[in-house]
């Protein structure tokens, strides 16, 4: 043991902690080393106050005051509770929650559900940026119509396509514009009647050039499914529907 | 009236007063609220603090009675609920920001620096203080474990049975307390 080590364990140990090695050592060394014999009488003149503080056990100034007092607390709690198991639920509750793995628990939960909901935000946000940037060469329309009434379908289905992180299908696309073309068709003939003459025109431009879209061409399904063919039956109907009764408007 | 206490064995106390037995609680009290205030004043450094705790502990030793397990030592059990309510004390206590810097100012602390005398008793007031000085910069856990393990005199194990800390870190946090308390004592001076 060099002094230095020495010195550090007289500073951090008791006596009667050292091993009988290192007590053997101390014994000697003490004797021919000056500077660990310095820190040793030091050490000790520190003990000492220990000590004495050690001795002078803290009294209760009326003993008798307390321990009434605690029983009178305890009686008043006894009367409150006959059952004191069945009446102790909250205490038990307040001690869970005082655990330190319980707050600690709570704390990781919390973090995660916020760490999962900035999370799901991001990635939306970020799918957001994606169809923005890819749209940045596009007509304000067609960006603005991926939120807009008026919007181009194929646009519209693309977004929905990269929301989806890929996961819906060309099936579910077909079938989702085939049914968006059907509800327009529909509103629009439902709408038609009220409208003035100059909007039934400019409508009637604008859906010249929508319905002219093959609603499967995109995606290569035109016979995707049974129900995909009733639509676009459907479809066809509601068109020549539409384009018979702007010929009746035409005519007089 | 403490006369009168026959001598029981701590396990029959603490069975009776299980069963809801107020006089066997009161014996168990009688018996050892002088240890619990002993740890309370040393680490609170304060008598009205320390009285508040000792009650505390016993009410909600009362209320847990049932939950102890006779397997397990009673006053290790006990001295666990003391050292909660200190730290939960300390912690809620408006003034603790106060409580280990305002030794700087005390006239014992003081006189200490100019010499300490080994011949005549310390009082309460004056320990109290003298722990505040020796103990500021310490942790509240660090003071804690020194005030256990060199003032009570606990063992290691006794000590991380209470505290909850395994051994190894009471070793270590009990060096780093021993070494900063006995250099702060090298700057007193004792007569002798
Ligand atoms: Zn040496």
């Amino acid at each position: 043991m060099t002094c230095k080590e020495l010195q550090n364990l007289l500073y951090s140990a008791r006596i009667d902690e050292f091993n009988p090695t290192d007590f053997e050592f101390l014994k000697h060394h003490l004797a021919e080393c000056e500077s660990c014999a310095a820190v040793f009488y030091k050490v000790s003149n520190a003990e000492r106050i220990l000590t004495r503080i050690k001795e002078t056990v803290p009294r209760i100034p009326d003993e008798e005051a307390l321990t009434e007092s605690i029983i009178a607390a305890i009686a008043g709690f006894k009367r409150q509770t006959a059952d004191v198991r069945s009446n102790t639920f909250f205490d038990r509750l307040y001690d869970v929650c005082s655990m330190k793995v319980v707050r600690i628990a709570c704390t990781l939960v919390f973090l995660f559900c916020i760490i999962s909901y900035m999370t799901m935000e991001y990635n939306d946000a970020k799918a957001i940026v994606g169809l923005e940037q890819r749209m940045g060469n596009q007509s304000v329309s067609n960006r603005a119509g991926v939120f807009y009434q008026d919007m181009n379908i194929l646009d519209f289905l693309h977004g929905l396509y990269m929301l989806s992180n890929g996961t819906i299908s060309s099936v579910e696309l077909t079938k989702t514009l085939v049914l968006i073309k059907k509800a327009d068709l529909q509103n629009l003939l439902k709408d038609y009647k009220t409208l003035d003459e100059a909007s039934k025109v400019r409508l009637n431009a604008m859906y010249a050039e929508y319905i002219k879209e093959e609603p499967s061409l995109p995606f290569g399904s035109k016979n995707n499914s049974v129900e995909a063919a009733a639509l676009q039956n459907e479809i066809k109907r509601l068109r020549m529907e539409l384009e018979r009764s702007n010929k009746t408007k035409e005519r007089p | 009236m403490q006369n009168n206490i026959p001598i029981d064995s701590l396990e029959t106390l603490v069975e009776e007063a299980q069963t809801g037995n107020i006089p066997a609680f009161e014996k168990i009290v009688r018996r050892h609220q002088a240890y619990a205030f002993a740890i309370a004043f040393r680490f609170m450094c304060d008598e009205s603090d320390a009285q508040d705790i000792v009650q505390e502990s016993f009410i909600r030793i009362w209320r847990h009675l049932h939950e102890f397990d006779l397997g397990m030592k009673f006053t290790t059990w006990m001295y666990r609920i003391v050292v909660n309510l200190c730290y939960d004390k300390i912690k809620s206590n408006k003034r603790r920001a106060n409580v280990f810097t305002r030794s700087n100012n005390n006239p014992f602390v003081e006189n200490c620096i100019g010499h300490i005398d080994l011949e005549q008793a310390f009082s309460d007031k004056e320990t109290a203080a003298l722990i505040r000085s020796l103990a500021g910069g310490l942790s509240e856990k660090q003071r804690m474990i020194f005030l256990l393990r060199d003032l009570q005199d606990l063992s290691i194990k006794e000590v991380s049975d209470i505290t909850g800390m395994s051994e190894s870190a009471i070793k270590t946090n009990l060096c780093y307390a021993r070494e900063r308390i006995r250099k702060k004592l090298e700057s007193l001076k004792v007569c002798q």
